[in-house]
């Protein structure tokens, strides 16, 4: 049996790990998440030039106090002021549009900024552009109000240290004490941020590779070679070795990912972060909850795709089951607040949540070992026995060449099946 | 070799085999005959446990079909395909480890077959660029790849050209003559005939006819008669032929049973100049055709 099932395995694995397909699943993400961020990185990188503002304002101490502000927050990587002003008086209002107009139009600045004192001593502000992106005008909105600030207390008569004192934010330090031992600070966000990384990867290797496995189970069935490899195997043999193939193919895809996604991030992350990710003290819970989650989904697909016979109706369904794996993100959230409750302890027995919700939990709430263990044996036998009912499909296959089976079928199928 | 008692198999209300015995006995090769809709598939499938039987036992050597080491039993289904990418010395040796041989064991029965088939050289091409007649012989090799002990071979010369069907007639003969056992189901008498030692007829789930192929023709001859007349005759009597069909100066007729053909000869002769007189040796579809249409 065992030989059996290594044979299929291998076939499986060796010949799709060595594709071109499989090469390009992994560059194609990393290329695509490059050409994502890649240009706004290289703006941020090559941004030195300041942006020319013309500032008009009849207070020259509000003038003053602006120009100060924005000088001080607003500085570029080679510590030129981001903002540069050039003020502009004007008599009267029509005066002050047709400035504006003309400033505008022959490009003599990026934007014309007016602030003054209304009638009502509140401070109006308006800013006119013909090019300006958002996160200039968020900026400018801040530095404004700063100015504002600064302004009004000085007219006041306030003290300004004494203000930033009343303001100075107060530190909450927080500790996690659990069976492993106290966690504080940063440890805490690795606890939380750790499970997250395996949940967040599981999910996306489901989705990118749940097309693979269909069209493998398919496969048999389009080139109508179930006949000879139900003459040589039992059909459980070949759904056990097209699941750990397969299973195993998904995880060496994913582990590469984990891998590179590791080196990026001790590149880019504190260091801390990035080793205290792959040190925590669940680590292996969270690996085997991956790797049985993982075969849980696969198992789902070869039991569906068994269903059908051709790549067409195969891609559709691929696209629907892609869904499920997204089914347990509804949950998480409410799993968050209430780690312990009787609905995440429900919840968690829906076999396709199981194993994100076990994952979230371990690292929430650490549950006993007696009961991460239950839960992680209730997932094998979750996974035999879609192995079994995939392998009882496969083999009834073998009568329906060519036929997509009816609901009836299925429903038929099934009362023979458990006779 | 291999011994069906009383198999039977239904699907929802349709009767696809009924009550099926027979016998092939080691160092034969039997022709598994009947239209389409017979059975016969079926039946090959419950022989090779793809499918069970509702009733009934099938024997393969010492053990029952399912306990037999997949090693000793070798399949072409009807139903052709291979893996359409991969090479054709990859897919020879997965289908020879999945046959319970060896990697090395399944590398060289690859090699030998090839050989035998004269693929050698083409070994690392993938399925795809084949023929249809060299993918049909592909599919040969993968049945016969671990040399079984029991080879069924459903409809084997589909898509092979006179010079191949030739070359696999040969092969079929070199395992019957090694002592192997061949099930050959097939629509083509002229290769039954040439093959064939024993043969199943089947029709609508049931054996119609079953046994000794000589026999089988001797006995389906006897009441058939060939008169050739010198001048034809103007009328012939009824109760001389249970039916007859006349072309030209030749008379092709049943002779009543109770009839026996030395005496029918004495009658004929008695009233007509006849040139001669032979009893007609029906062909495998002569009795095919008549016991279907029966």
């Amino acid at each position: 049996m065992w030989q059996n099932i290594r044979t299929i395995l291998r076939w499986e694995y060796v010949h799709r790990v060595r594709s071109k397909a499989f090469i390009l699943s992994i560059i194609l993400p990393f290329i695509i998440l490059i050409l994502a961020i890649g240009p706004q990185m290289l703006a941020m990188k090559s941004d030195p030039e300041p942006e020319y503002l013309i500032l008009m304002c009849p207070d020259t101490t509000l003038a003053d106090t602006l120009e100060k502000t924005f000088n001080r927050k607003y500085r570029l990587e080679n510590n030129m002021p981001r903002y540069l002003f050039t003020r502009q008086s004007f008599r009267t209002e029509t005066e002050k549009d047709t400035l504006i107009h003309r400033l505008i139009g022959q490009n003599m600045a990026d934007a014309v900024l007016t602030i003054y004192l209304s009638e009502s001593d509140t401070l109006v502000s308006e800013i006119y552009y013909e090019n300006m992106g958002p996160e200039h005008i968020s900026r400018i909105q801040s530095g404004i109000q700063d100015a504002a600030e600064s302004y009004r207390m000085d007219q006041a008569g306030l003290n300004r240290d004494v203000l930033a004192f009343i303001r100075s934010p107060v530190k909450l330090k927080e500790y996690q004490l659990t069976d492993q031992g106290v966690f504080s600070g940063q440890n805490i966000l690795i606890r939380y941020m750790t499970p997250f990384v395996f949940m967040f990867v599981l999910i996306m290797g489901i989705i990118t590779t749940s097309q693979s496995i269909i069209s493998s189970i398919i496969e048999e069935r389009t080139h109508k070679i179930v006949e000879l490899l139900l003459s040589s195997v039992k059909p459980s043999e070949i759904m056990a070795g097209k699941i750990l193939g397969m299973g195993l193919l998904g995880l060496t895809q994913i582990f590469i990912y984990m891998i590179i996604l590791y080196q990026a991030g001790s590149h880019f992350l504190p260091d801390q972060l990035t080793s205290g990710l792959m040190n925590t003290s669940h680590l292996i819970w969270y690996l085997i909850f991956f790797i049985l989650g993982y075969l849980m989904f696969s198992t789902i697909y070869v039991a569906l795709g068994s269903l059908f016979d051709n790549e067409r109706d195969a891609q559709q369904l691929g696209g629907i089951l892609s869904l499920i794996a997204l089914l347990p993100i509804y949950f998480i959230s409410f799993m968050l607040e209430h780690p312990e409750s009787s609905l995440s302890t429900i919840l968690s027995y829906i076999p396709l949540i199981t194993p994100l919700l076990m994952i979230a939990r371990i690292g929430i709430s650490t549950p006993s070992f007696w009961s991460i263990l239950g839960m992680a044996l209730y997932l094998v036998v979750w996974i035999i026995f879609l192995i079994w009912l995939s392998s009882r499909i496969f083999r009834l296959a073998v009568l329906m060449y060519g036929k997509r089976p009816t609901f009836q079928e299925i429903l038929r199928w099934n009362r023979s099946l458990f006779r | 070799m291999l011994k069906l008692e009383n198999v039977t198999k239904h699907f929802e209300k349709v009767h696809a085999v009924q009550d099926v015995s027979f016998q092939v006995s080691r160092g034969s090769v039997y022709g598994l005959l009947g239209p389409n809709g017979a059975g016969k598939t079926t039946t090959i499938r419950m022989i090779m446990n793809i499918i069970q039987p509702d009733s009934g036992t099938i024997r393969i050597g010492k053990g029952t079909s399912g306990t037999v080491d997949s090693r000793k039993l070798g399949y072409l289904p009807e139903e052709r395909g291979l893996y359409q990418k991969r090479k054709i010395r990859e897919v020879i040796r997965f289908f020879g480890q999945l046959k319970g041989l060896s990697l090395k064991e399944a590398a060289d029965h690859c090699e030998i077959w090839l050989d035998r088939f004269g693929m050698s050289n083409q070994a690392n091409r993938r399925i795809s660029e084949l023929s249809k007649g060299n993918q049909q012989k592909i599919q040969f090799i993968v049945a016969s790849v671990s040399f079984p002990d029991l080879l069924i071979l459903d409809e084997p010369f589909t898509g092979l050209d006179p010079v191949n069907q030739m070359l696999l007639k040969d092969i079929i003969r070199e395992f019957r003559d090694k002592g192997k056992t061949i099930v050959l189901s097939t629509h083509q008498m002229d290769q039954v005939e040439q093959l064939c030692d024993h043969i199943c007829l089947m029709n609508k789930g049931q054996v119609v006819l079953e046994g000794d192929l000589a026999s089988i023709k001797e006995e389906h001859g006897d009441q058939q008669i060939e008169v050739r007349f010198r001048t034809r005759p103007d009328k012939i009597p009824s109760e001389l032929f249970k039916s007859y069909h006349i072309q030209g100066h030749i008379l092709r007729g049943y002779l009543p049973d109770n009839l026996p053909f030395k005496e029918a000869v004495r009658r004929l002769t008695d009233v007509w100049d006849i040139d001669g007189i032979a009893r007609y040796t029906p062909s495998l579809e002569d009795i095919f055709i008549k016991r279907v249409e029966a």
